[in-house]
């Protein structure tokens, strides 16, 4: 152990011996606003000295070299180093936040950034109604692929995707730093979204590979709001108050008229044998009136933010709460964010602490947390419009049970009355406690040397209170069944507590050397612990006069004399995860006009064997800013910027069992478990054969980009890459006798390509008027590579992994069309003739997958005498996923048991035989699963977000207390266009099957400022 | 001063290194490695258990009732199991799959009980020296001889003809595979060479068994039981006559009167289908209490009745058979008494849903609270009297067969009441014998094939014999494939299947040939 960091000492005395080195000198400039006009009372600081600038714009400071210096100015900052220059004029725009690159461990100029990264700012976050801010950056960050699985309140069923995916078994999410601490966090539902200043990806390895051991998928660097120095009390309340709806579909389901006749013709169901005028007086009910509602969100913060010379402090506190578009879901939240900065007087030492704590408390579907009952008509809601029979009257339901008693056991027939009961009897709420404290302090021990800590833990309680109500159909049946009437029911309690602390410290040390040779080095040591426990039991017998969800009140005792009832099941877990790496930066920097930077990381992993133990990680990452040339300067040059830059590196993925630290945490060892075995007496088996081989999984990446500002009106980045993914850890298969068919082992590469564009011009851009286009979008490959086995593995029967093609690529028979004989499906036979009865080996692969291929956004804002108007289009194409709901309801055999589309109408028949829908009597349509034909294209364009309002100008407030009022109205997920039938083609599953369609969201905000 | 700087960084450089090593060098909480796993006989004990409860005949008899012609799709049917019942059966399915991995596993968990028992070791000296022996003797006899079953199982679904020695059977796994990175690859042997190995775990078995005589674990009539069983299905007759004779006297000198040839009287017989009696005719009884998977499942959604959600129910030809005699114990039994007969069913409008035979043989254990649930029964005496009759009409001695098969209707007569009148040698009331089998009906072998084909289906029916059975016996019974009633099966276009068809002997599945390239070119006929 102490032999791995002799080195580090060593390398530290080098830096040791060059103490006192500084170089200080008075630096004077402008600062400018975006219009050229100069704006006084900016405050600049450089180390413990802070000065406003006069009316003129102007500034005295005095400064070391290499030190930053800071421009404040109401919402925007700027950072500048001292190099060798004297006068450094300042332009601050409008959203100067931009201008700083937030990278691994720190932060540099725009200028003398070598990396891609792109940074979001909150106005682009702040207000949306989205329960987690993740999902208000869809479409805003080239390469950054996010898709929403479910749209109910506070859902974690989000996948972020950084460049193409990153691992098939491990962890594909990027890491996610908040306030310099990296976070464990797998889902944002207890953030709130207003607290956050800025987002900043982190894409290539030039800027991820610091991160070593978690940065192999990217890394989202969250920067939350603070205070300045010298500021007045600023208090600031925003609230939006919306509407959240179902979006539409083009299913088509028959009404209760159509689909008795449809019935009737077949004879099959209650239609069978029915007359016109029977038919005709039956109800027809549009059964998304009764599962789906339109939900109210309401979203109020208030915020204080101040500074004094040496302190600053920002406060928030949140409310936030959002009913579901399915009756019964919804999620509600409070929050208190308190950052506070300070410094010593000589400025030497600063620090800031940031404390956040939020609370949120959901109630969701089972379904959510549960996908084998996506299909089941007895517990998932989601299916109540898609599976309800249209002439059945919801007035037949009024409590659990009345439907038992009127119906008795479960069946498709009630399909809608039993899910009705769930909605209303089900209980499923969670609780969440979320604690994010962190602080980081440094001290400058000499001008050139700043030593720095930074410390942050995490940790999340949760509680989940699941419960089948003793008057719930499904309780009263169960208990019927099981021979307990009088006591039907079960509650689940199940909470876990997950603990994580980093901690960094940080040497970092800038020389100015012969005016124009700078270098900025550190070096770091990182530890990462975590613990996790859970606890849950389930206990079946309610005593409903005593029996309250969640009380612990009304449980049935356990009775010997029935030893197959009330019996309650335990479980607990206790888990515990580690790393520990040390690494270096370093960059160098010649005049603003070249730079190169380095870092080298190892790391070690609590996962492996010795031997695998620790992985090291590098990157290399070079500019050329053009723009400095000499032959690009002159009076109307063209490129006001202009910066070529590069990186190689690599990275790691640790987290090669799941998203989560603790997923696979012994999986190099063979273990033993005790079992409950044969007759319930207790057994030992062997419960996990370990792979002692685990190791690493390696994320190789280039990248080359350019970025540019032409005129100060256009700007924009360009980024090609290649990402090798090697050592995936993914299921070797193995033969049955080693008692499974697959070990997980590091077998088979993965290769994503790609390119990025981020584009925007500035069209108008005067006092009054300002409208600016924007756009992005990337296109990215992917491609296996060294799959085990003959290179194919196959996913159930549509799908396979298949070297030197997409990952979880179609694997289907084609889909032929009807067969004009006799109304039966055709296929292709791998051949390409035709045939009634495909088999397996008809499937061909497709190329397509579920992975989209391109994405990207555009929109505009603009902004006229206060009024302004932004609109946000998403796009995706090259995307599919199997319609398995219109399968459903367009399956012949579901006639008389579930409803169907219209599309039935254009059946084949005699006098019909070319059609694209099988006749009702076909009887092969089982045969259609292993097919393409609702493997349909999800592409989709969306108007995913659009807002207008206005700022009242300042002119109409100078008699008020107020400093600025600003309201609109804003829509989310507003329109869509696509090819998909369904409610939603954003998704992150390869098929869809009662899910919960992402809502579409109307509204309407305020925000003052005094 | 500068000194006193570099102190204080080095002692919060230090200090942020000290300990480092918590947090990579962990080892989780409750961690019990393979190497502690067995000390002492009791261990061998608690795995055993293990073992116990991996040995299941479920998914086998799942697949046989939707596959062959015992189970139709009913009225709760939601699209479950609908490619079984339309014979689409590649090597990806479930079943095939499923019965596959589920005997490898438990076979992997026996190879480990017997290698790890060799870590221990007895003392010689100690005053229970004799009776440890016998015991880690007694549990590992008990472990191979389900090691025996498994195998037997796997060829019976897996193998394409189990009367040619020299065919392909299953891969034989008699030891602890090693791990990464050195994963073997096994071939199928053949036949023969399984045969060999299920008789070394036989003969280890007879050598070491206890006298123990409770049908839920392994006793010596199962091992005569499994070895009758493998030899009528290799077609050695001779030799499973013998076991068979030797497995009824077994089981009969356990408890089960002997008259009676361990067969249950008709007033007893329902017991054994509600888990009233684990041991009148069973050889082998596994038990499935609460908190394990429920049999019933496999055909209905919440309970054995009209109204529990059955997705699959009764094939009306079976029913048919069942319905043939009045006196019949079978049909009260396998029938469940909720069923919704419709009087005019060859022409009823709405026949899904109109004619709904409620498979009543599995009816869980509802007044033990548990509706899902009843206990297996892999191995009952009533098949070593079919075998018994099998050998003798190999042997031509059709008389015999008659006898052996007429022993049988008569104890599932209601009218017998002793176990004297059993024997169809003794005169009897005609309300004994008007359900015994007529000379007539054995005039020819292949009658006699038929009527035993015919009986092991109304007797065996949902316990996964049918697939086998079509597949053996069809041929000489003169049966031609599958005999499901068309109005069950003309819907789904699944009414023929002819027992030549390779679909008769299960893919190996997919999953295997996956993780083994060297049984990639043994993959069965068709698939």
């Amino acid at each position: 152990m102490k032999s791995k960091f002799t080195w580090i000492f060593t390398l530290l005395l080098a830096f040791f011996i060059q103490f006192s080195f500084a170089q200080e000198k008075t630096v004077t400039g402008v600062v400018t606003g975006d219009d050229g006009l100069p704006i006084p009372g900016v405050a600049v600081t450089a180390g413990a000295q802070t000065v406003q600038t006069d009316m003129e714009g102007k500034y005295t400071i005095t400064a070391n070299v290499g030190q930053n210096i800071t421009f404040a100015y109401v919402e925007s900052v700027k950072v500048v180093k001292v190099g060798a220059d004297s006068t450094y004029n300042v332009t601050i725009e409008a959203n100067e936040i931009q201008e700083v690159v937030i990278g691994g461990y720190r932060t540099t100029s725009r200028t003398t950034s070598n990396v891609a990264v792109t940074t979001i700012t909150a106005e682009t976050i702040e207000g949306r109604p989205n329960v987690s801010f993740v999902q208000s950056l869809q479409g805003q960050i080239p390469g950054l692929n996010i898709s929403t699985g479910s749209g109910s309140p506070g859902s974690s069923n989000t996948t972020v995707i950084l460049r193409g995916l990153g691992s098939l078994n491990g962890n594909t999410e990027p890491l996610y730093v908040i306030d310099g601490v990296p976070s464990n966090l797998l889902n944002f539902r207890s953030i709130n979204a207003n607290d956050i200043a800025s987002v900043s990806v982190l894409k290539d390895a030039g800027a991820t590979s610091v991160y070593g051991n978690r940065g192999a998928n990217g890394v989202i660097v969250v920067k939350t709001k603070r205070g300045k120095f010298e500021q007045p009390l600023t208090v600031r309340y925003s609230g939006v108050t919306g509407f959240t709806t179902l979006q539409k579909n083009r299913y088509n389901i028959m009404d209760g008229h159509q689909l008795l006749t449809l019935e009737r013709l077949k004879g099959v169901g209650q239609g069978a044998g029915m007359t016109d005028a029977e038919i005709a007086a039956s109800p027809s009910t549009n059964w998304r009136d009764v599962f789906f509602q339109t939900g109210i969100s309401q979203d109020h913060n208030l915020s204080f933010s101040q500074g004094s010379a040496n302190t600053n402090s920002f406060t928030s506190i949140g409310y936030f709460k959002q009913e579901g578009i399915v009756p019964s879901t919804d999620i509600q939240r409070i929050s208190v964010r308190s950052n506070f900065t300070g410094k010593s007087d000589n400025g030497k030492f600063n620090y800031t602490t940031n404390l956040y704590g939020g609370y949120s408390r959901r109630n969701e579907l089972e379904q959510e947390s549960r996908s084998d009952i996506n299909g089941n008509v007895l517990q998932n809601p989601l299916q109540g419009m898609l599976s309800s029979l249209t002439y059945l009257d919801p007035a037949n339901y009024q409590s659990g049970q009345q439907l038992f008693d009127e119906y008795g056991q479960p069946g498709f027939g009630i399909t809608p009355y039993m899910l009705m009961d769930y909605i209303k009897n089900i209980y499923n709420r969670y609780e969440e406690v979320k604690l994010l404290f962190n602080g980081s302090a440094s001290y400058e021990i000499t001008n050139d040397l700043t030593f720095g800590v930074t410390g942050g833990i995490d940790y999340t309680n949760s509680r989940r209170v699941f419960a089948r109500l003793p008057q719930s159909y499904l309780a009263i049946v169960s208990a019927d069944a099981a021979g307990y009437p009088e006591y039907p029911g079960l509650e689940t309690q199940s909470s876990y507590r997950d603990f994580g602390f980093n901690g960094n410290t940080k040497l970092n040390y800038v020389k100015v050397f012969g005016e124009k040779h700078t270098i900025d080095a550190s070096l770091l040591t990182e530890y990462y612990k975590a613990h996790y426990q859970s606890h849950a039991f389930t206990t079946t017998g309610l005593n409903d006069r005593t029996y309250s969800p969640g009380a612990g009140t009304g449980f049935v005792p356990f009775n010997p004399n029935t030893p197959n009832l009330f019996r309650p099941t335990i479980s607990a877990s206790e888990l515990k995860a580690g790393l520990f790496s040390y690494f270096g930066i370093f960059d160098y920097d010649y005049g603003q006009r070249f730079g190169a930077g380095f870092s080298v990381r190892r790391d070690a992993s609590y996962r492996f064997d010795d031997k695998n133990q620790w992985g090291t990680f590098w990157s290399a990452s070079a500019r050329w800013n053009i723009d400095k040339e000499a032959f690009m300067q002159g009076e109307n040059r063209f490129f006001t910027e202009l910066k070529l830059r590069g990186s190689i590196g690599t990275s790691g993925n640790q987290n090669i069992a799941g998203e989560s630290p603790y997923a696979g945490p012994n999986v190099t060892r063979t273990l033993y478990a005790t079992t409950n075995g044969y007759g319930n007496q207790p057994g030992i088996v062997v419960g996990q054969i370990g792979n002692p081989t685990a190791q690493w999984e390696t994320t190789q990446q280039a990248n080359v980009g350019i970025d540019f500002v032409v005129k100060k009106k256009f700007r924009g980045t360009f980024d090609v890459y290649r990402k090798y993914t090697q050592d995936l850890y993914q299921t070797f298969p193995q033969s049955a006798v080693n008692g499974s068919y697959g070990v997980l082992a590091n077998v088979g590469n993965m290769e994503n390509r790609g390119v990025e564009a981020l584009l925007a011009y500035d069209i108008f851009d005067t006092d009054d008027f300002k409208l600016t286009v924007s756009a992005n979008g990337s296109y990215n490959q992917n491609r296996l590579k060294n799959m085990p086995g003959d290179g194919v593995q196959y996913l159930g029967d549509v799908q396979i992994q298949a070297n030197d093609q997409v990952a979880y690529q179609y694997f289907t028979v084609k889909y032929a069309g009807v067969n004009p004989a006799n109304g039966n499906s055709l296929f292709y036979t791998k051949e390409g003739s035709l045939t009634e009865a495909p088999t397996l080996d008809d499937r061909v692969a497709t190329g397509k997958s579920p992975i989209p291929v391109y994405q990207g956004g555009f929109g505009f804002q603009a902004d006229y005498k206060g009024f302004f108007a932004s609109a946000q289009f998403t796009f995706v194409a090259d995307v599919w996923r199997f319609d398995n709901d219109l399968s459903s309801l367009q399956d012949p055999t579901n006639i008389g048991i579930f409803p169907v589309s219209t599309d039935m109408d254009r059946a084949w028949t005699l006098d019909n035989p070319t059609t694209d829908i099988p006749s009702i009597y076909a009887t092969n349509t089982a045969s259609e699963a292993l097919s393409d034909r609702f493997l349909r294209n999800s592409s989709y364009l969306r108007l995913k977000y659009a807002s207008v309002g206005y700022n009242v100008p300042g002119k109409y407030l100078d008699d008020t207390f107020l400093s600025s009022v600003r309201i609109y109205a804003q829509a989310e997920n507003f329109l869509t266009w696509s090819k998909w039938r369904g409610f939603d083609p954003e998704s992150n599953g390869a098929s869809t099957f009662g899910g919960y369609p992402t809502p579409r969201v109307f509204s309407f905000g305020v925000d003052v400022q005094f | 001063m500068k000194n006193l700087k570099k102190i204080f960084l080095f002692a919060v450089i230090a200090g942020a290194l000290y300990s480092c090593d918590d947090a990579y060098d962990i080892v989780q909480e409750g961690e019990y490695q393979e190497a502690n796993a067995f000390r002492t006989i009791s261990d061998m004990n608690l795995a055993l258990v293990e073992i116990y409860d991996n040995i299941s005949n479920e998914s086998e008899i799942a697949f046989t009732s939707v596959f062959t012609d015992e189970a139709a799709i009913a009225s709760e049917n939601g699209g479950q199991n609908l490619e079984e019942y339309r014979h689409q059966l590649f090597a990806t399915n479930s079943y095939a799959s499923g019965i596959w991995a589920q005997h490898y596993a438990a076979i992997n968990y026996i190879n480990r009980l017997i290698a790890g028992s060799e870590n221990i070791v007895l003392d010689e000296n100690s005053p229970t020296f004799t009776d440890d022996q016998a015991e880690k003797s007694r549990i590992l006899a008990e472990a191979r001889t389900l090691r025996a079953y498994c195998t037997l199982q796997l060829l019976t679904f897996y193998s394409t003809n189990l009367k040619d020695d020299s065919a392909l059977g299953v891969i034989i796994s008699d030891h602890v595979p090693p791990t990464l990175p050195n994963l073997e690859e096994l071939p199928r042997s053949t036949n023969l060479e399984c045969f060999n190995f299920i008789n070394a775990d036989l003969d280890y078995a007879d050598e070491n068994l206890s006298n123990a005589t409770v049908t839920t674990t392994v006793t010596k009539a199962l091992v005569l039981g499994i070895r009758a069983r493998m030899a009528a299905y290799r077609g050695h007759y001779t030799e499973a006559l013998g076991f068979a004779n030797d497995a009824i006297d077994e089981r009969t000198t356990g408890g089960a009167a002997a008259a009676a040839q361990g067969l249950a009287l008709a007033s007893v017989y329902p017991d054994i289908w509600t888990d009233q009696n684990n041991n009148a005719e069973q050889i082998l009884t596994l038990l499935r209490p609460t908190g394990k998977s429920g049999i019933v499942g496999n055909w209905f959604f919440n309970e054995a009745n009209l109204t529990g959600g059955p997705f699959l129910d009764m094939d009306r030809n079976l029913y048919a058979e069942l319905t043939e005699n009045s006196r019949d114990v079978r049909q009260q039994v396998f029938i469940g008494a909720t069923s919704l007969i419709a009087d005019n069913y060859a022409t009823v409008f709405d026949y899904r849903n109109e004619d709904i035979i409620v498979i009543g043989k599995y009816p869980g254990t509802p007044d033990d609270n548990l509706p899902l649930n009843n206990n297996l029964k892999p191995m009952r005496t009533v098949e070593m009297h079919f075998i018994r009759a099998e050998a003798q009409i190999a042997a031509g001695d059709l008389a015999g067969a008659r006898t052996s098969i007429n022993r049988v209707r008569r104890a599932r007569n209601t009218g017998v009441t002793t176990n004297a009148q059993l024997n169809p040698a003794v005169t009897t009331p005609a309300a004994v014998d008007d359900m015994d089998i007529s000379a007539a009906n054995f005039d020819t072998p292949q009658e006699a094939w038929q009527v035993v084909l015919d009986e092991r289906r109304r007797e065996l029916c949902f316990e996964g014999h049918r697939y086998i059975d079509l597949k053996r016996l069809g041929a000489d019974a003169g049966v031609l494939g599958i005999q499901r009633y068309e109005r069950d099966c003309a819907p789904y276009s699944a009414c023929d299947l002819p027992i030549t068809d390779p679909r008769f002997t299960l893919p190996i599945p997919n999953d295997e040939l996956n993780g083994n390239s060297v049984i990639r070119n043994q993959q069965n006929p068709g698939y």
